[in-house]
């Protein structure tokens, strides 16, 4: 089941980080109405409460903003801003602990390098 | 108090045990006696009525077991378990006493016996009072057995298997001292002349000053009682 | 945000056994609450004194800021849902539905007629001709339906297949949502409910070990694992809550987030750090193995 959670990290942020997904994946657009805490925490059988600070996250970074008794929004030009925090965060989980583990195994840039582009082609 | 229809409701939903069982009972018995009278042909005076009685004293032992623990899990104070279930018991005692009384009505006055001198719901002694005086008996005995049922079956639950023991003991030990005083003093034939002149109402209001005593030494025991 | 329980220095004895000792913790309205911990960690006494069915030996027990026992105020707040309930004899379904009604003050009819469908309760059979699962069914219902202000569960999915669990948790949230009350779902087996906490607390040998947010405790522990003399000289003088030697390896579970200068060293030197789940976290925390040095750091 994909909606099970990582137990071992705070869920708030793994429900930030779904919307932010489903952000970037294009099925909450920018000005569209993301679901209601309530639909979310029945959705993944989690916590009200917690959904409710997953949420108040993205609203402290703006990407998502409240209109008064109608719900929550993904804000515009929010998609380009995940993408680039999240460029952030793949260097410095994927690829500088694939230098050091590729250092480790004796293989150099360039190699490395190579590998990439056959990765590439091969996807 | 608001909660005392569904504490009433806690004994009465059980209407096979209240409602329908003592009659069952009851009615085997009387039929039992109407088969033998109406064989014999002769005169019956039965003591089957007691089939209810002891039906009381049953169920006021079963009742503490089967709907404390039930009462008190569902948020149900100890007090109003106590007068919901006085109330319950009041009103099938009383319930019960005017059928009986209608009963025997028709069994002595209608019917002569059901046509066969079968003295089963009008007996002597009880009947030589009113009709209110009838059902005020009856509604006294019911009372008393039952809450003599609640009171030690409110021992169990408050002290446990060996609180019961220890209180058999203890009566036991003073019947027995009692026994042997009135027998060494040789005051028996005082106890029987008095028996022998006490009416069947003032029996009546012996037992409902026993009842009075089951009630409070009920209460105390059930106020403390745990689950 | 107002406090429904109060427990200060509540204390249970049995002889010379304190069955609960010396616990102190608070509820506040309105949130999902875990007690957490192995059978016979005390819960369900706790849950019993907070109910008045069981009296304290010593301390201090508020209930909707009053003491419970005897108390209408308190008591008509409060339904309790437990593993062990016992029901009269004769009593079928419908009966137990029926008392429920008229006794707790807030029961929805409607709502308790649907979970009966839902859950494929047969309404005339005596209770105690239902399998385990039903039974569980039956508490689950009234402690649903009832929508008291402070609603307890005890172990109440004993028997329930998967279907009937999640049905339960999602009949749980969406009725919590509508109506939010205070809940405390108490339980050995941790794994399914977590998610649905807010808060945890986790008792051991009568004693209670975390008072936390559950999503604060996500985390908080880790695992690290190589060669053994390298994983304890990095663990020396850490909160260590399990260890387990396999051929000259050990993992080791520490309490306490790492900061990232460790997380460094631990690279440095070929450790590996593992994320630890909640529940693994609390097993290791009350599998007795745990030295307790003093209350819990976290």
């Amino acid at each position: 089941m994909t909606l099970s959670m990582d137990e071992s990290r705070p869920l708030f942020v793994q429900i930030a980080e779904r919307i932010e997904n489903d952000i970037i994946e294009g099925n909450l657009p920018e000005e569209s109405q993301v679901p209601s805490t309530n639909q979310f925490a029945a959705f993944y059988q989690i916590n009200p409460a917690t959904v409710l600070k997953g949420v108040n996250l993205l609203v402290d970074q703006e990407i998502l903003y409240k209109k008064r008794g109608i719900g929550m929004f993904v804000a515009t030009g929010v998609r380009t801003k995940i993408m680039e925090k999240r460029k952030e965060q793949f260097y410095e989980q994927y690829v500088v602990s694939m230098v050091k583990e590729a250092g480790k195994l004796g293989i150099s840039a360039e190699q490395l390098t190579e590998m990439i582009r056959r990765g590439d082609k091969e996807q | 108090m608001n909660r005392l229809p569904g504490i009433m409701k806690i004994h009465l939903q059980d209407k096979w045990g209240w409602i329908i069982l003592p009659w069952v009972i009851l009615m085997i018995s009387f039929s039992v006696n109407l088969i033998i009278g109406s064989t014999s042909g002769v005169e019956i005076y039965t003591g089957g009525l007691a089939s209810i009685h002891i039906y009381m004293l049953v169920a006021g032992i079963a009742s503490v077991a089967q709907t404390f623990p039930f009462a008190i899990s569902y948020s149900v104070r100890r007090k109003d378990y106590f007068l919901g279930t006085l109330a319950t018991i009041a009103i099938i005692s009383v319930g019960s006493a005017i059928i009986l009384w209608a009963l025997g009505y028709i069994e002595s006055e209608l019917t002569g016996g059901w046509g066969m001198k079968l003295h089963f719901f009008n007996l002597p002694y009880v009947s030589d009072s009113n009709g209110i005086g009838q059902i005020w008996i009856q509604a006294a005995t019911m009372l008393h057995l039952f809450f003599l049922g609640f009171a030690i079956s409110s021992i169990h639950r408050r002290f446990g298997k060996t609180g019961l023991y220890t209180f058999f003991l203890a009566i036991f030990i003073i019947m027995t001292v009692s026994l042997f005083l009135l027998s060494f003093y040789d005051r028996w034939t005082v106890i029987g002349d008095w028996l022998g002149d006490v009416t069947a109402i003032e029996a009546a209001s012996g037992l409902s000053l026993l009842t009075m005593i089951y009630l409070l030494f009920s209460y105390s025991m059930l106020r403390r009682s745990t689950l | 945000m107002s406090t429904v329980v109060e427990l200060q220095g509540l204390t249970k004895a049995y002889g010379k056994v304190n069955a609960v000792d010396n616990v102190s913790f608070k509820l506040e309205e309105n949130k999902i609450y875990g007690l957490l911990g192995r059978n016979g960690a005390g819960k369900t006494t706790i849950m019993h004194m907070i109910t008045a069915q069981l009296f304290a030996t010593s301390g201090e027990l508020k209930v909707f800021g009053e003491a419970p026992y005897e108390n209408a105020r308190v008591l008509n707040r409060i339904c309790f849902v437990k593993e062990s309930q016992k029901y009269p004899d004769n009593y079928r379904v419908i009966d137990v539905m029926s008392i429920a009604s008229s006794l707790f003050p807030n029961w929805d009819q409607d709502f308790a007629d649907s979970l009966v469908l839902e859950f494929q309760l047969p309404l005339k059979r005596r209770v105690k001709k239902l399998s385990r699962g039903m039974l569980s069914a039956v508490g689950i219902i009234v402690g649903l339906a009832s929508r008291a202000p402070l609603t307890i569960f005890d172990e109440p999915y004993l028997g329930l297949d998967a279907v009937a669990r999640s049905l339960f948790y999602n009949r749980l949230l969406e009725d919590y949502a509508l109506h939010p009350r205070t809940i405390v779902l108490s339980t050995h087996l941790i794994d399914e409910v977590s998610q649905m906490l807010e808060h945890v607390l986790v008792i051991d040998k009568g004693k209670i070990i975390i008072d936390e947010e559950a999503d604060a405790l996500r985390g908080r522990a880790s695992t690290i694992i190589g060669t053994a003399s390298k994983v304890d000289t990095f663990t020396a003088g850490k909160d260590v809550i399990n260890r387990e030697p396999f051929g000259g390896l050990a993992s080791v579970t520490l309490l306490g987030e790492l900061s990232a200068q460790e997380h460094r060293q631990a690279a440095e030197i070929g450790l590996e750090i593992a994320p630890v789940s909640l529940q693994q976290m609390i097993v290791h925390l009350t599998n007795g193995k745990w030295d307790r040095k003093a209350e819990i750091s976290l």
